[in-house]
Parts: C-alpha cells; structure tokens; sequence
C-alpha cells in the first residue's frame, strides 16, 4: 500500500486525541499525589512533617492559644513525606492538583492547634 | 557486548600502567565494588590519567573537585575512568594545596576532562594550568572573579552575586560576506534555554559556538549537609525527563556507599522504571524529529503516543514524570495497574511501529534526515560522548552492560548501533532502543520478584566518594556522593549524559544549513538542565 495512503488511514484511526477538559473533568488517578491536607483534630503538634519536608514548605509556629500548622503550597514539591512520618495519620495526600490562584496568600494553608500547655507548666 | 575474558584480578594491570608512565601512585582505600583508587603527586597528574586513559583504554566518567581544606589544607581532585571490560572504575587522585590553588590541565592528554575542568576553575577557583580553552564555563564572565561558590567557606544559603552585563567571549569566523547569527538563551518556544551562534556564509554554517549553563543552579551545592535520605528529592529534581533514572543513580551510590544494595523486588521496579523513562522519552524524541522537519503526522503521532506513556507512568507510580518512587534503601511503594500497563503498552508498541513504518518510508522524511549533522566516530569518542548520540557513530558503550545494575544482569540488553552518525542513525537507535524497552519491560514484568521493597541502609563510611551510574534515555549518568561523618550529603557530583555529549553537537552542525540546525540539536535532544545543574 502506497505510503501516503498508509499516513491517512492512521491519521483518521488516531481520530481526536484532545479531550475538552476542563469542561471535561479529568481526576488523576489513584496513587497520584497531590495537594496534602491536614485534619486539625488528629494533629498533635509532633513536627515530624515540618522537619522532613524537602522544601521546608511546612511550618509549626506557636500561635497565642497553641499551635500553628502552615503548608505553603507553592514550596510543596508533594513528595508525600508528611503523611509518610505523621505518627497521626492527620495528614491526607488527596488527589487534588488544580491549586493555581491569583494570589501568593491563597497558596498558603493554615490550621491553628489548641494543644493542651506543656507538663513543667501544669501546677 | 561481548566482554572479554579476564585471567588476571581486577586492576592488576593498574600499577605496571601507572609505572611505565613514569607516575609514583600509592593505592588508596577502595570499599565499593569495581573501586580502584590511587593517589598520584599533582605534577604527575596528566601523566597518570593518560596512562589510564590510554593504556587501560578507559573512557572518562567524571572528574570530582572537593574542598578539603578544613581537613587537610588541600583540595581534593579525582579523575574516575571506566574499565568497561572489566566492569569497574579507577579513581586518580590528586591534592591541591590550598595556597597555591592550581593544577596541571588533564585536557591536552585526556580530551574529555576540558569541560570538568572548566567547571573546577569557575566552581572552585582552582586554575587549570594549560587548559586550551580556559574561558567561564558555568559561572558566565559577568560573576565577580573571585566567587568560587562550592568552596566550604562560601554560605550555601546567601543568594549568588547578580551577574553583570557581559559579552559572550567566542572565535569569531572572519570573511567576505560572513555573518553570525544569534539565538536564544530565549527561543520561539517552550524550551530550555540555550545560546547558539552561528557563523555562515549564504545558507552553509561555518561554524557553531554554543553557550549552555544558563540553568545552573547550584543543585550540587544545594544537595550539601542535606541528610542522604533527602537527597533523593534533590537528584530526582534535576531534570524533568530524566528524573527517574538521576533518582537511581544517587540512591545506588548511597546503598553502594553503605554496603547495602536495595532487594531485588526494588531493584526490578527500578529496572522496569527506567525502560518507562526511556520509552516516553525516545517516543517523544522521534516524535520530536519530526518537528523539526515540519512532518506533522509524526510530531503529533508521538506527542500522542508520549502523553499516553506519560499517563501510564501516572496510573503505575502515581507521578507522570517518575518522580518519589526511589528512596535510598529501594522503592517507597508498589506498582499499581500493572495488568493495565501491560496492555496498554502493547497497543502503544503497535501504533509507534506504525507511525515510524509511514516516517521512515517518507521521501521527504528521508532527505532531511539522511547525511545530515554526522558526528564524527573519533570526536565522538574523543570528547567522551555517551548514549544515542555515541552508539549512532559506532559505540557499543551501554552502561547496562558494562556497569549492570537493577535486573539488567538477567536481561538480555543489546547495545544499539549504528555508524553512520546522521540524524537518521541517531533516530534509528531510538527506535530500535524503544523497541527493545518494549521487550524488557515484557520481560521484567514476567518476572518481578516477591519481597520487601526496601532494606535498612548500612553505616555509611565518612569522607569515602561513591558512584552511582545508569543509562538514562540519553545515555550513562554518573553520581558521585560522598557523606560527612552526621549522615548528611559533604559533596554531591553529577555528570549527566547531556554534560558529556553538549560538547560534541557544535561538531555536527558545520557544513549543514541553518534550518537543519534544530534538527541537529533535536536528534541530540539533550536536557539543559540535567547540564547544567
């Protein structure tokens, strides 16, 4: 078969490979990993994810009334370390990775921890 | 390749080679497997890398410059050389003393020490004694002159001096009705950024100079007094498309470091891994050949075929690009989708064969293609150049089997070759490459291994430089990692396959026309990045 008519039977086989997201969805797969959420409850202010993160992206700060967990998702490199070393299972990698925004400020993730005040200071 | 056999222990020839050249060498300690180390007087360093180079016929894998100072009051230089057949690597080593920060230049004896070289002189303020060409490499000439950023004593974590406005210094071609052509660093597209001038008369280029390390970084820098195990975050954010095989090479130089070898479940999702990153990547490649030619049903038949392999790698790791899957140790976690994978991509196997059927067969495919950019076979060689771009004009160097690693050993891999040294050679050895990855990935597949997917990691001896390498889709990579005494990274060296063959392309490109040029540079289609650094 003469090779141009080889070309144009592939071209009409191939047919339309874009699709139309984002009117189309198209979640990732399972596995993937994306945006890291914190469940505030679960956290006990350990810091193992802050001292793991590659990046530093995760900051634990005290706040007036305990604790406060920052992810700046714009540092995140979403290597999943945090949720690997949490020994409180409170971090979640989701499959979210539609995180663009029209602000610096909004890339930034905040919870503030009420921790119960340390033990040399309980009367 | 067939290795020949070797009646003798490994290096045993070293020390008569060593003597004949006139070189007093004392051995050093070795602890990795394949290690041979000797530490030569700096005056007779040229001499004992050529002796090297020459009599053991051992290619240049890197070469390593490290402040040492705070210990000994020197800096350390190594020169690591490949003894292919043999399937290990002699070290030769050097001190420099730290008031007196020059060397005698390896480059007029061993070509493809110049830019290392260079790098040593911008990096670490250590000149090269008859370099031929000792112009800024990585650090361009607007870097005030005395900042030598991988000297300890310089902050990691102080930002870099801005560079001053400066010309690019180059050999000018002079003549009547000669005219140089700039481009980039910023190109008319999505890409890396690069500076090429060409210098031609009418359609013909006379000459090419090319001017990379616009990317640097400071990934080797930045990877010091990281703990080891961070350090895979680091390598595998080297480059995009080369990620996982820079993430392989450093974590088996650490469990190389450490006497502890990831299990064979991890080594053979390893293996599997880098056929996946050499697949989507030679796909693309060839796909992107066409690009260069204006031949649109190739480009987009493999901008198709990649994405679909991009996505695969996506369903199986969870990352399109390949990358937190290595840690030192083995593998973070499991395959998924396998089943799914494997069909996939026999489907894939089968449009790509499809697609380079129609290409090859083209008229107008074949004239772009055919004797255009010829990379000569004793440049090829004499620069060091590795990969595609060796094996297309006759190398049969494929570090899976010269330095085996993963299951590669089980694995029948051929090396791929051609002699012509064209952009359709260098094609070609894609295709029949991604043709063989089909295959291994089959094979691996079959027999993937039970067990944990990682071990604990040994003591890791301080002070003592470990390599780690793999054939990235571009060819050999080599990581060099050596640990201070608290388990962070002291010095982290890469030599990405691109670092080896950026040198080569200028020499491909003179004689052709100005529009083959990208399809030159596309048939290299080395990562700036992974140069860089």
């Amino acid at each position: 078969m003469e090779n141009l008519t080889r070309l144009i039977i592939q071209i009409l086989k191939a047919g339309r490979a874009t699709r139309s997201y984002p009117t189309t969805p198209d979640p990732a797969p399972p596995g993937f990993r994306g945006q890291p959420v914190i469940a505030a409850a679960r956290c006990t202010a350990d810091g193992a994810c802050a001292t793991v993160c590659p990046s530093g992206a995760i900051q634990l700060t005290p706040a007036p009334e305990g604790q406060r967990w920052a992810i700046d998702y714009a540092r995140c490199i979403f290597c999943g370390r945090c949720a690997e070393v949490c020994p409180a299972a409170a971090i979640t990698i989701t499959r979210e990775f539609e995180l663009a925004s029209r602000t610096r400020a909004d890339l930034e993730g905040v919870v503030y921890l009420r921790t119960p005040a340390p033990a040399e200071d309980r009367p | 390749m067939v290795l020949p056999e070797s009646p003798r222990p490994a290096g045993a020839a070293d020390p008569q080679v060593l003597a004949a050249a006139g070189v007093r060498a004392e051995r050093l300690e070795a602890r990795l497997p394949g290690e041979t180390r000797w530490r030569v007087p700096l005056t007779d360093l040229p001499a004992a890398c050529q002796a090297v180079h020459q009599h053991l016929g051992a290619p240049l894998i890197t070469v390593v410059g490290n402040d040492r100072r705070a210990h000994d009051g020197t800096f350390h230089l190594s020169y690591l050389f490949s003894v292919d057949a043999e399937q290990r690597w002699v070290a030769v080593e050097a001190q420099v003393p730290g008031d007196q920060p020059a060397f005698p230049a390896v480059t007029p004896v061993v070509t493809a020490a110049h830019w290392h070289e260079r790098e040593i002189q911008d990096l670490f303020g250590l000149e090269a004694v008859g370099h031929p060409d000792p112009r800024r490499l990585v650090l361009h000439e607007g870097y005030p002159r005395a900042y030598h950023p991988l000297r300890k004593d310089v902050p990691a974590h102080i930002p870099p001096p801005v560079p001053a406005p400066h010309p690019f210094v180059y050999p000018r071609v002079e003549g009547e009705g000669v005219f140089d052509v700039p481009v980039g660093p910023i190109h008319a597209g999505v890409i890396e950024p690069g500076h090429f001038v060409f210098s031609g008369a009418g359609e013909r280029i006379l000459k090419l100079e090319a001017r990379l390390f616009f990317t640097h970084r400071g990934i080797e820098k930045l990877a010091e007094g990281q703990p080891v195990a961070q350090g895979v975050f680091v390598a595998e954010r080297i480059c995009g498309v080369c990620a996982f095989s820079h993430s392989t090479a450093y974590v088996q130089a650490v469990e190389a470091l450490a006497g502890t070898p990831a299990p064979p479940r991890a080594q053979a999702i390893r293996t599997l891994l880098l056929e996946f990153e050499r697949l989507y990547n030679h796909i693309g490649d060839v796909g992107n050949i066409c690009a260069g030619i204006g031949f649109a049903p190739g480009s987009s038949a493999g901008a198709r075929l990649k994405e679909r392999l991009q996505e695969l790698n996506e369903v199986v790791t969870g990352h399109r690009f390949l990358r937190g899957i290595n840690c030192v140790g083995g593998v973070r976690r499991e395959l998924t989708n396998l089943p799914h994978a494997a069909a996939q991509l026999r489907v894939i196997k089968t449009e790509f064969a499809q697609m380079v059927d129609v290409m090859l067969n083209s008229d107008s495919v074949r004239q772009r293609l055919d004797g255009t950019g010829v990379l000569a076979a004793a440049v090829a060689e004499a620069f060091g150049a590795v990969g595609v771009a060796a094996r297309a004009s006759g190398s049969r160097r494929d570090s899976r089997i010269y330095h085996p690693h993963g299951l590669y050993p089980a694995l029948a891999v051929q090396a791929t070759t051609r002699q012509q040294g064209d952009v359709r050679a260098r094609t070609e050895v894609r295709i029949q490459e991604a043709q063989q990855a089909f295959r291994l990935v089959a094979e691996v597949l079959d027999r993937l291994p039970d067990g944990p997917l990682t071990v604990p990691l040994g003591p890791l001896p301080a002070y003592h430089g470990a390599l780690g390498r793999v054939e990235s889709p571009r060819g050999e990579t080599a990581h060099w990692v050596m640990v201070a005494p608290d388990g962070t990274i002291y010095r982290y060296r890469v030599r990405s396959a691109p670092y080896a063959n950026w040198p080569v392309v200028p020499f491909a490109v003179p004689g052709n026309m100005v529009p083959d040029f990208p399809l030159i540079n596309k048939s290299f289609e080395l990562c700036y990045a992974c140069c860089d650094r």
